[in-house]
């Protein structure tokens, strides 16, 4: 049986006395590809904060890698990509290879020099990102998609087991959208990376997860995209004014 | 040339100089880029009372700004972090009332005196021999500071969240960086006076950024442009008979128009 890399059990989980989230049941098994869906204001971040331990539950619990969220120590195993992963970037001098490396920290370190075995995880990460030749560039000079590759690469840079995008392709033109997808199922399938999504584009959801969860403050459904993503449970997800256009790919 | 050495002022100037040239851009950098260069100004308003209180007591100035300037960076990225005011609110609050505050003290300590112009604007004739091993020791902790904090203060500044993820304790991170601000402003006070100690911090920095093709080579770039700056400000200052910081800053401004209109990339 597949293991789960990521259990929430009965979670709620808020900000002072607005409970964003209730009653939050998910596992997620390694080698998933996950996408997570919800309208505006129904907890998705909040979700991702939890399993990315920067928020902690009121009630029930997270378990990662098999441990509890409060004793997991592992947090390189998780790679992240933020929402407006590139927001900050205009007057910041950074360089490419500056930013990957910077995904090789962890708290243990507290000295920051970079060894032989950074230098080569991050030729690694960039390789695999199809960005090696770009390392001494500027980050703000590079076009919206070839950024979302270099936060992948730092996310890489840690060889994580589980990698947590939110919301990676917000103002990305649709060709790079396209090459950038083709990378994460790439890192799924080949690589094995368990991959959890956090998307409004439901169309790019419905072609490319493996698996599902419809939130809004509480998870709708969870399952394959071609039993979720049927007319009833999205007019329960974004009310009765849906209507469904379903792209062909 | 040789007599300005002559004179062991001068060479207190260039010691105390030289480590503050070094060690302000190199928190400067930092600060620019969080979009958080107010901090120095606002700090060297606070520094004003611990200069006041210092004047009040007969006490070391450096020792009393320290501590001030340090408790209320601490205040301030308390506030920060709490979010329930707008970052630059938190320094506007905190720049009058640090001025407030060495007002009234200066008050009670019977009046304004000529010492505080030379607190204000810089002096670097009133720079004691103990001043200058004060400023060099504080210096060199902040340096090696930097030098250990590297990445983790550019990971902290560049995205916050996902530093924190990586399981970087980003607060503190942070409260580090507001200290050595604080020790900074503190020690840049007896060369360019807290009025100019900003500039020192900010103008250095912005001006390496026009050009520089990576983070380390503006740190780098601005070290090298603020010893420059700093080191031909004193000598203007001494053969022009003008204000220290003042000279320094004004070097610095037309330095970075310079490179603004012919360096950019």
């Amino acid at each position: 049986m597949t293991e789960n890399l990521i259990e929430l059990q009965n979670v709620n989980a808020g900000y002072g006395s607005d409970m964003v989230l209730q009653n939050i049941n998910l596992a997620v098994k390694r080698g998933d590809f996950l996408g997570i869906i919800g309208p505006n204001g129904s907890g998705k971040t909040t979700l991702l904060k939890i399993i990315l331990g920067i928020l902690t539950p009121k009630t029930g619990t997270v378990t990662l890698f098999g441990k509890n969220s409060a004793e997991f120590s592992g947090w390189q195993k998780i790679g992240y990509v933020p929402q407006k992963a590139g927001s900050n970037l205009m007057k910041f001098p950074i360089t490419v290879w500056e930013t990957v490396s910077l995904g090789r920290l962890t708290r243990s370190r507290w000295i920051d020099f970079e060894r032989p075995i950074d230098t080569r995880a991050i030729e690694n990460a960039l390789q695999s990102v199809d960005m090696l030749s770009h390392k001494h560039r500027l980050l703000n000079e590079l076009s919206g998609g070839q950024v979302q590759r270099v936060f992948i690469a730092k996310a890489l840079a840690s060889h994580p087991e589980l990698l947590v995008l939110d919301e990676p392709t917000v103002g990305v033109d649709t060709e790079s959208q396209a090459k950038f997808y083709e990378l994460l199922k790439s890192l799924n399938r080949e690589k094995g990376l368990t991959l959890i999504l956090v998307s409004h584009d439901i169309d790019v959801v419905a072609h490319e997860v493996s698996s599902v969860a419809c939130i809004n403050r509480t998870i709708i459904s969870h399952g394959k995209p071609k039993d979720i993503l049927k007319g009833d449970f999205m007019k329960k997800l974004y009310g009765e004014h849906l209507r469904m256009v379903v792209h062909g790919h | 040339m040789i007599s300005i050495f002559q004179y062991d002022f001068m060479i207190r100037a260039f010691e105390a100089g030289i480590v503050i040239a070094l060690i302000a851009p190199l928190i400067g950098n930092f600060l620019v880029v969080r979009r958080y260069s107010l901090i120095a100004d606002t700090l060297s308003h606070v520094a004003l009372s611990g200069v006041a209180i210092a004047l009040l007591l007969g006490t070391q100035p450096v020792v009393t700004t320290v501590f001030i300037t340090i408790l209320a960076s601490i205040l301030i990225e308390a506030l920060r972090t709490q979010n329930k005011i707008p970052s630059e609110a938190v320094l506007a609050m905190f720049l009058p009332g640090g001025l407030a505050l060495s007002i009234v003290l200066m008050s009670l300590a019977h009046g304004f005196n000529s010492n505080l112009f030379s607190y204000l604007f810089g002096s670097i004739t009133t720079v004691r021999a103990d001043e200058v091993y004060l400023i060099i020791v504080l210096g060199l902790i902040t340096l090696l500071s930097v030098v250990i904090l590297y990445k983790k203060l550019l990971y902290s500044s560049f995205d916050e969240e996902s530093a924190r993820v990586s399981g970087i304790q980003v607060t503190f991170i942070n409260v580090v960086l507001m200290v050595l601000t604080a020790v900074t402003v503190s020690l840049a006070m007896r060369v360019v006076g807290v009025l100019l100690i900003g500039a020192l911090m900010v103008i250095p920095v912005v001006t390496a950024m026009q050009t520089a093709k990576s983070f380390k080579q503006s740190m780098g770039l601005s070290i090298v442009l603020a010893l420059t700056e700093v080191i031909l400000g004193l000598f203007i200052s001494y053969y022009f008979n003008l204000p220290a910081g003042g000279a320094i800053v004004l070097l610095s401004l037309f330095i970075f128009g310079v490179v603004a209109i012919t360096g950019r990339k």
